[in-house]
């Protein structure tokens, strides 16, 4: 199953043009499916049973567009309400964040409204915010609409796709579409590296660090 | 000699239905397969104990949904009685039949009062031990298979099955039979047959059989019934005779042949029925045996089989190197594969034109499982009868096993040594909480898988009216956590078998319910399932059990986790945890602050659940084994010791690299883990693991057998011992503080003043250590610790030069003592740091603290 996904193309370590390093942050109530999303785009893997997140989880992923490598560095966080208090630590100096919600649950798409208010209110500026209605495999247990969702985001200006984690389907499509939008600028590369909270000196612009961190082999 | 084998051990084997393809559940789920669903309703069955079943010991789930139910078995059944010729004459073979009979009923009765049924009650389901009770066998397909839903034929044969049961199989809109009156049907069938030695409608085909059985629902009495049944055996048998044994069998006919289960009686009620005038039964029935063997006085010629219950054998015949598995499918009919292949299949997968194959209808039958193996290893002999038979109060001379030193997954496969161990762990058991103390020496050595959980509980000091306590707690009003609870549940632990059945979600929900009722200044936080989960898996039929133990663990480890806000608690954790690295890992520990990958990062989830969220459960089992048996300090040690089993990784990596190491944790050897976690428990000085938020007192006092062994969290304080600093301040500190009880303690100093010293120089195995004193000269030789070096701070002094000197004596903790008010000594142990000094330590309060003791003394130079 973890095959098929046509996984982003890896950074080569010789590709010329520049490498631009952005903070991503996954919010959402729990059960929504952002560990998923993460492990399907990281690893191009998906686990039926995929255990809760306590905290948060980070993993990196690199992605090719035509002149310039994106290194994503994704924090998964914790959905559960009473986590709540340590978002903002996940958050602050994020570029961009992926509001997650089932699209088979209500409630949950009611809560992916107010973390979008609250990132406008408290993260930074320019932050990209994306909208995803997740478990779109289950469209026949659906409960939210397509159409409300899509008028929400452009009310709001949020990037938005049905995906499913399962499938695969958009998933790399959303990080790609966020890859694009994000600002390719010195000043949005730079702003990254200041951008450090929760302790992240992120001392390394090396690219590809040699680890797993690409593709799904 | 003692005839050897009362019993033996049987399995018996089926196949549940498949399920659709690429179907999922309200949760989007996939679906679980049935037989998982059928191994969680299974696992209740261990706990039916009574003189008249045969009990079960295990089950298994095997390939292509089949089903393993391993129960007691005994080779003699009612049929052989029915079809095999008898030397009894009519009037005794009546009695006996009735005897039978009677058992049967007792046992439907007893089913009947726990809320089960059989429904597939026939005479080869009653088996006959040695004494000629009867037992009655297969009464847990019912459960297991949830009245048979989950399989795709219908339970139970026929020719018993009462009318309502039949019409129920040939009617869909017809509820399924749910009583027990429908067994006690079954019963008189069978009671008919056994008078007659004749089994009843033989050689007729099923069609004919459902025609006959319905032909009786045309008559009202069961008078008729019995009439017409006992017409259709070959000979004719006269219930007409009044001696009280014909008339106690009308009683039973009488009263169970009604067609109408409305006028049917139940079990209970034949049984009162027949009542006292009973006690011709009595000749052919054993003792209450009550599931177990005959107690006998351990002899050289005893049979130690006869002193454990079906499980413990079954536990041992597994050691012994049986596979059950192999050996009932080795029995099962097979069909060759190619003529499995179907005819077509659809693009969800589903199958179309399969020959029924006869391995997947429902025809359970038994496979004995040889007890030879194990009975032979068991022989008594002088030199094992004191490991089979071990003696708690005396001296026993050594009777630690040879195994003993082997690696403990070696000894957890040792057939000879789980014997030892298990006979000695029943009896501490059986002595708890007397012996709790003997139980945690012997914990020290090795738990047996076996009895772990009610070990883990013993350990943990669980006792009292459990079931009582947890019966009276709310677990069913909603509650605002519940859905919290109903989407973290079913993704905890499943890829183990037990715990994805829908069975151990509900019990899971349930204890996890109870233990946020009984302490509602707590609640869920994510993490909380992972570690409620292992408690269940190891208690998965005695829930009060699992929520006693995880509220005793809770109590003790995670004091104050789950408060609605606990980051004072956390914070504080972490912070110690970091000063605890650095005491033994000053480099790895530099090396981590400098690239800013901190504890807040990665051990949330290690800490928050003990590890449960982190490692498998096989991994947790040991890892807890030895948790159990250290104080509320020992996670820490835990946490130090598998970080310095990625040392050589960590050491290389940057921050990224770090935190993926850490979302994906590699592979730890967890027999490292443990034994190092040992050793850094063993080298820190109590008080280093000092914190505010710890349990305060230990509710389950124990002999404190060495320095280590007391929590230092809950030892009486004095005003030489550590105190609350505020967490700001705490996180500033770059390494661990000593207290001065504490300090004086570990180099046995004697105060004058002996009430101001809590100090008893007695206790031994303590860590070697290295005392500098950085004030001046001056102050130094007005008065100083007893044995301290003098290293007055001056911008000259070389520190390498300090600490070669001090690597030489290998101390294993390096006090540093200053003055309270300048706190130079951070400056100077983040410098020994640097050097890679390992056991750094101030002491708390500098040295003014301790002037007001007595115990300071002027140099001799």
């Amino acid at each position: 199953m973890a095959t098929r996904t046509g996984a982003p193309r890896p950074a080569n370590s010789g590709t010329q043009g520049k490498i631009c390093q952005f903070k991503l942050v996954l919010l959402g109530e729990s059960a929504v499916g952002k560990s998923s999303l993460v492990l399907r785009f990281v690893k191009g893997q998906f686990h039926e049973y995929q255990e809760s997140t306590i905290g948060a989880a980070f993993l990196t992923q690199t992605v090719c567009l035509q002149d310039t490598t994106v290194k994503f560095e994704i924090w998964d966080t914790a959905g559960q309400e009473r986590y709540h208090s340590l978002a903002p630590m996940y958050y602050r100096g994020a570029q961009a964040a992926i509001v997650v919600y089932d699209i088979t649950n209500q409630d949950t798409f009611a809560r992916a409204k107010t973390w979008v208010k609250e990132l406008q209110r408290q993260a930074s500026p320019n932050i990209v915010i994306a909208l995803a209605g997740n478990k779109a495999d289950l469209s026949n247990k659906r409960m939210v609409e397509h159409d409300d969702a899509v008028s929400y985001a452009e009310e709001n200006g949020l990037l938005f796709m049905e995906t499913s984690a399962k499938t695969a389907m958009h998933v790399n499509d959303i990080f790609l579409a966020i890859a694009e939008k994000l600002p390719k600028n010195e000043a949005g590369a730079s702003a990254n590296r200041q951008s450090a909270g929760v302790g992240l000196t992120a001392t390394d612009n090396r690219e590809g660090s040699g680890k797993s961190c690409c593709g799904s082999n | 000699l003692f005839p050897l084998m009362k019993c033996s051990l049987g399995c018996m084997s089926f196949v549940t239905a498949a399920l659709p393809h690429n179907q999922c559940g309200i949760n989007g789920l996939p679906l679980t397969p049935n037989s998982i669903t059928s191994l969680g309703l299974a696992q209740q069955l261990k706990t039916l104990k009574h003189e008249n079943l045969c009990s079960y010991v295990d089950f298994r789930c095997g390939r292509h949904e089949r089903i393993f139910a391993v129960s007691e078995l005994y080779v003699d059944s009612v049929f052989n009685k029915i079809t095999q010729p008898t030397e009894l004459k009519q009037d005794d073979w009546r009695k006996y039949s009735l005897n039978i009979v009677h058992g049967v009923l007792n046992g439907l009765n007893y089913l009947n009062s726990k809320g089960y049924i059989q429904l597939n009650l026939e005479p080869k389901n009653i088996l006959l031990n040695e004494n000629g009770t009867p037992k009655l066998s297969g009464y847990g397909l019912h459960h297991m298979t949830d009245g048979g839903k989950l399989l795709s034929g219908p339970l139970g044969s026929l020719k018993y099955s009462s009318p309502e049961q039949i019409l129920s199989c040939c009617y869909s809109e017809i509820p399924m039979a749910t009583s027990s009156k429908s067994d006690v049907w079954s019963a008189c069938i069978v009671l008919l047959e056994l008078l007659h030695r004749e089994l009843l409608w033989d050689s007729v085909e099923n069609k004919s059989l459902v025609k006959r059985v319905l032909c009786l629902s045309a008559n009202k009495s069961s008078h008729k019934n019995i009439e017409v049944l006992c017409q259709n055996f070959k000979e004719n048998l006269s219930l007409n005779e009044t001696d009280d044994v014909t008339k106690l069998i009308k009683v039973i006919l009488e009263n169970g042949l009604n067609v109408e289960s409305s006028q049917r009686a139940t079990p209970l009620q034949i049984l009162n029925k027949l009542g006292k005038d009973l006690n011709l039964t009595n000749e052919q029935q054993p003792a209450d045996t009550n599931g177990k063997f005959e107690k006998t006085v351990p002899s050289e010629n005893t049979n130690p089989l006869m002193e454990m219950d079906s499980e413990e054998i079954w536990c041992l015949w597994n050691l012994a190197g049986g596979d059950m598995v192999a050996e009932v499918l080795r029995s099962v009919t097979t069909t060759p594969p190619i003529r499995t292949v179907p005819l077509f299949v659809t693009v969800h997968g589903d199958l179309y034109g399969l020959e029924p194959s006869p391995e997947n209808l429902f025809n359970p039958g038994y496979k004995l499982l040889s007890l030879d193996t194990v009975e032979s290893r068991l022989e008594v002999n002088t030199e094992n009868i004191s490991l089979i038979y071990p003696l708690l109060e005396l001296k026993s001379p050594d009777v630690s096993h040879e195994s003993a030193k082997l690696p403990l997954l070696i000894r957890e496969n040792d057939f000879d040594y789980q014997v030892h161990r298990i006979a000695l762990y029943r009896r501490l058991l059986l002595g708890y909480p007397y012996l709790r103390d003997k139980l945690l020496k012997e914990a020290r050595i090795d738990i047996p898988p076996y009895c772990r959980g009610r070990v883990w509980a013993g350990l943990l000091d669980v006792k009292g009216d459990l079931e009582e306590q947890y019966i009276n707690i709310d677990k069913d009003t909603p509650i605002v956590t519940d859905r919290q609870i109903a989407v973290d549940v079913p993704r905890c632990h499943q890829y183990d078998s037990m715990l994805c059945s829908p069975t151990a979600h509900e019990k899971l929900k349930r204890v996890l319910k109870a233990w946020l009722m009984s302490h509602p200044h707590l609640t869920y936080w994510q993490g909380l399932d992972s570690l409620c989960a292992v408690f269940v898996h190891l208690n998965f039929n005695d829930e009060p059990r699992a929520w006693a133990s995880m509220s005793q663990f809770i109590d003790k480890y995670l004091h104050d986790f789950f408060l609605k806000d606990n980051s004072a608690i956390i914070q504080e954790y972490l912070v110690v945890f970091s000063h605890l690295l650095t005491f033994h890992d000053p480099l790895l520990s530099c090396h981590m602050q400098e690239i800013g990958f901190i504890p807040d990062l990665y051990a949330i989830p290690w800490f928050l659940t003990m590890f449960a969220h982190v490692f498998p459960l096989h991994k947790i089992f040991h890892l807890w084994d030895t948790l159990l048996l250290g104080n509320s300090s020992f996670p820490l040690c835990i946490g130090v010791a598998i970080l310095q089993q990625l040392r050589g990784q960590l050491l290389q990596s940057d921050f990224n690299e770090c935190i993926l190491l850490f979302s994906d944790l590699p592979e730890i050897d967890i027999d490292g883990v443990v034994k190092k976690s040992i050793q850094v428990f063993c080298q820190s000085p109590k008080s280093s693991t000092f914190r505010v938020h710890a349990q305060k007192e230990e509710k389950c006092k124990r002999q404190t057998v060495s320095y280590y062994t007391e929590d230092y969290n809950t030892l009486p304080k004095t005003e030489l011992s550590e105190t609350a600093i505020p967490l700001s301040e705490l996180k500033q500190e770059v390494c661990c503080r000593i207290s001065a009880d504490d300090l004086i303690q570990l180099c046995e100093l004697k105060g004058s003043n002996n009430s101001k010293t809590p100090a008893k120089a007695t206790k031994s195995g303590k860590p070697r250590i290295f005392i500098i004193d950085i004030r001046s000269s001056d102050e130094f030789s007005r008065g100083c610790v007893p044995g301290s070096f003098n290293f007055p701070l001056a911008p000259n002094k070389s520190i390498p030069q300090l600490v070669q000197m001090i690597s030489k004596q290998s101390p294993k903790v390096v006090v540093v003592i200053g003055n309270k008010s300048t706190r130079e000594d951070r400056e100077f142990c983040f410098e020994l740091l640097k050097e890679g000094l390992k056991g750094v330590c101030v002491l708390h309060g500098g040295i003014d603290i301790l002037k007001p003791v007595g115990v300071l003394t002027v140099p001799s130079q």
